[in-house]
């Protein structure tokens, strides 16, 4: 167990060397800078009197600070969630192939760790990265508001908990393809199709009902039913941020189901990593 | 092989959790509407109210200004209020999708006495009245009087006297029980006036049948739009909250002249309160504590567990107006709210008569 966190450490340092992600963080920061000096509240009493953005009235109507702020989160989940998504599935997909590239991997199999601690750190790894990320975001936002408005809504740090159990899911899915096809593309553009299998997914039943009965309806359905509802997670991770109501047998299923896929898609790659010769 | 069976058993259980999640369905939330402009139908319906009123013969030698059909309620309107003049649409509301129980409510299932004098006398209020006007402390209702016996509801033993003022008016006088005296007003067997003395009255009816002085009337027919609709003067805004909050009560004296209101009770129950400015400031002043003070109110509500009355503070709103310097207060009561609220009001008036009744029955008993 040791030997995995060790092999997740080393990710991590080696993406701290990338450009990538300090990219990633440093395009947080500044636009947490930009909004902390540009975004002018006038709060009174827990209401937003009168607010400028880069000096522009932004509306005239007084409401109430929490109601902004659950609107803001509800907007900021959602676009947390595809964009990230879609970023990270880029931005991640060459950390597979490079260390299963040639030199590289027969150095880390004479090293006294097992192949599935390789696999699962490097997947810890990966999604740690993912999580710091998103909760510095989340966190950085949640503060800048509150000190704004006086008013401290945690709630986005729940709904972008939400969507990184998500994107745990679609790294399953890049990190299994590269042990199948070493290749960075490839593993990125699967991990964007997982995506939209992902809100496909979702509305499984919806679209099924819409299609004509026969063998590709079935086949559909059935195709669909392992895939994470990635679209509803969307919404779940939304409502959680903008204090909306979700059905928590519903998030305690689809949360569930996408660890599951998760862990089912990385025996996968522990199958195949076993048997394969380097 | 051991993986690839876990990972099949897996994908099964996963696929199994997930199945059924679709992303849950939110009934889609109907904004309340809100009288924000006169409608077309509202238009329409003002054309047909106006009227010829009576043509006042000039003295010799007097060439008479031709005069333009009027609408008589707002003929009736004073250029300066103290209070305020509302107008509420009487017949409309009672015929509104809201009207049945608002009617139950107000006058009971029929079984009422009261209710059934007023129709024995000619004058069902759920039939008989179209409109209500409030200015200051007068009373003017509009409808089909014209069989209305009056003298019914004089105490017995007195003489109801009548006599004729102007065209179509006639004031009537009523000796109460205490020897003071009673008088209301009608015209034209359309209008009924009450509240205040005889010379007010005759002043009513004087701007009615525009022999009075002319001015620009406080409520005009650019203002006639809603089921409810008038102008109210700041004083007695401020006096409703003065026990609750004195410093705003204050604030509302300092800051506003007068709110012209309209209120649409079509399916929900919506309100927009335009407040005129009388210090730019400290109307701005006032504007932004109404808005706190709302957003506190829901905040309060949420945290207390009082999802209604949050939903009920989260469709009000304070905005500020495009010109003028005043600003727009919005309010909405949605339909479910308004037929919860007129259910519970059904029910207390129904246990308030069962008590009564039981009430006249005991009395009957001791006296036996």
């Amino acid at each position: 167990m040791k030997q995995m966190f060790r092999v997740a450490f080393d990710l991590l340092l080696e993406a701290a060397r990338r450009k990538w992600f300090l990219a990633l963080f440093g395009a947080i920061t500044l636009v947490l800078v930009i909004l902390g000096f540009s975004l002018q509240l006038e709060v009174v009493d827990g209401a937003i009197a009168g607010s400028k953005l880069f000096g522009s009235m932004l509306s005239k109507e007084i409401v109430s600070a929490n109601r902004v702020m659950s609107g803001l989160f509800t907007v900021v989940a959602y676009l947390a969630f595809y964009g990230g998504a879609f970023f990270l599935a880029l931005a991640c997909s060459d950390f597979a192939p490079e260390l299963l590239a040639p030199g590289r991997i027969e150095h880390l199999l004479s090293l006294p760790v097992a192949r599935w601690q390789l696999l699962f750190g490097t997947f810890l790894g990966v999604v740690t990265l993912a999580a710091l990320g998103s909760f510095y975001g989340a966190g950085g936002l949640t503060i800048l508001l509150g000190v704004k408005t006086g008013i401290w809504n945690w709630n986005l740090l729940l709904g972008s908990a939400v969507g990184w159990v998500g994107f745990c899911a679609l790294y399953s899915v890049m990190l299994t393809t590269n042990f199948f096809v070493r290749s960075a593309a490839l593993s990125g553009a699967l991990g964007v199709v997982t995506l939209i299998l992902g809100v496909v997914a979702s509305f499984r039943e919806s679209i099924s009902v819409a299609m004509s009965e026969g063998i590709g309806r079935t086949l559909f359905s059935w195709a669909m039913l392992p895939i994470p509802r990635l679209g509803t997670l969307a919404t779940v991770a939304a409502n959680l941020a903008g204090s909306l109501p979700n059905e928590p047998g519903m998030v305690g299923r689809l949360l569930g189901g996408c660890i599951i896929f998760s862990v089912a898609l990385l025996s996968i790659a522990a199958w195949r990593f076993e048997r394969k010769d380097f | 092989m051991l993986w690839l069976v876990l990972a099949a058993v897996l994908l099964g259980v996963g696929a199994w959790l997930m199945r059924g999640a679709e992303p849950p369905d939110r009934d889609p939330v109907e904004p309340v509407k809100l009288p924000t402009r006169m409608t077309r139908a509202e238009r329409e319906k003002g054309e047909e109210r106006r009227t010829w009123l009576p043509f006042i013969a000039p003295d010799a030698g007097v060439i008479a200004e031709p005069q333009r059909p009027r609408d008589p309620v707002l003929a009736v309107m004073p250029s300066e209020v103290k209070r305020g003049a509302v107008v509420a649409e009487f017949n409309a509301i009672l015929n509104s999708e809201l009207g049945g129980k608002l009617t139950d409510c107000l006058f009971g299932d029929g079984q009422d006495s009261f209710l059934q004098e007023l129709r024995d006398a000619g004058m069902d209020p759920t039939s008989k009245i179209d409109r209500v006007a409030m200015i200051d402390d007068s009373v003017v209702v509009t409808g089909d009087f014209k069989n209305a016996q009056w003298k019914r509801f004089a105490p017995s033993g007195s003489d109801p006297v009548s006599k004729d003022y102007g065209r179509q008016g006639q004031i009537h006088e009523i000796t109460r029980a205490d020897g003071g005296t009673d008088v209301f007003a009608t015209w034209g067997g359309q209008m009924f006036i009450a509240g205040g003395d005889e010379a007010e009255l005759k002043q009513v009816l004087d701007r009615l049948e525009g022999s009075g002085p002319v001015g620009n009337p406080v409520v005009d027919e650019s203002m006639a739009y809603g089921e409810v609709y008038g102008v109210v003067s700041s004083q007695p805004i401020a006096d409703m909250v003065r026990k609750s909050d004195p410093q705003l009560a204050s604030m509302i004296e300092q800051s506003a002249k007068s709110m012209q209101l309209h209120m649409d009770v079509g399916h929900d129950v919506g309100m927009v309160a335009d407040v005129a400015p009388s210090n730019a400031a400290t109307t701005d002043e006032l504007r932004r504590s109404l808005g706190a003070a709302l957003s506190l109110a829901r905040m309060q509500a949420a945290a207390k567990g009082e999802k209604d009355q949050a939903d009920i503070l989260d469709l009000a709103r304070v905005r500020e107006a495009e010109a003028g310097g005043g600003f727009r207060l919005e309010a909405g009561l949605p339909n479910a709210f308004m037929s919860k609220a007129l259910d519970e009001c059904i029910v207390q008036r129904k246990q308030r008569a069962e008590r009564n009744r039981s009430g006249v029955a005991l009395d009957a008993g001791d006296e036996d």
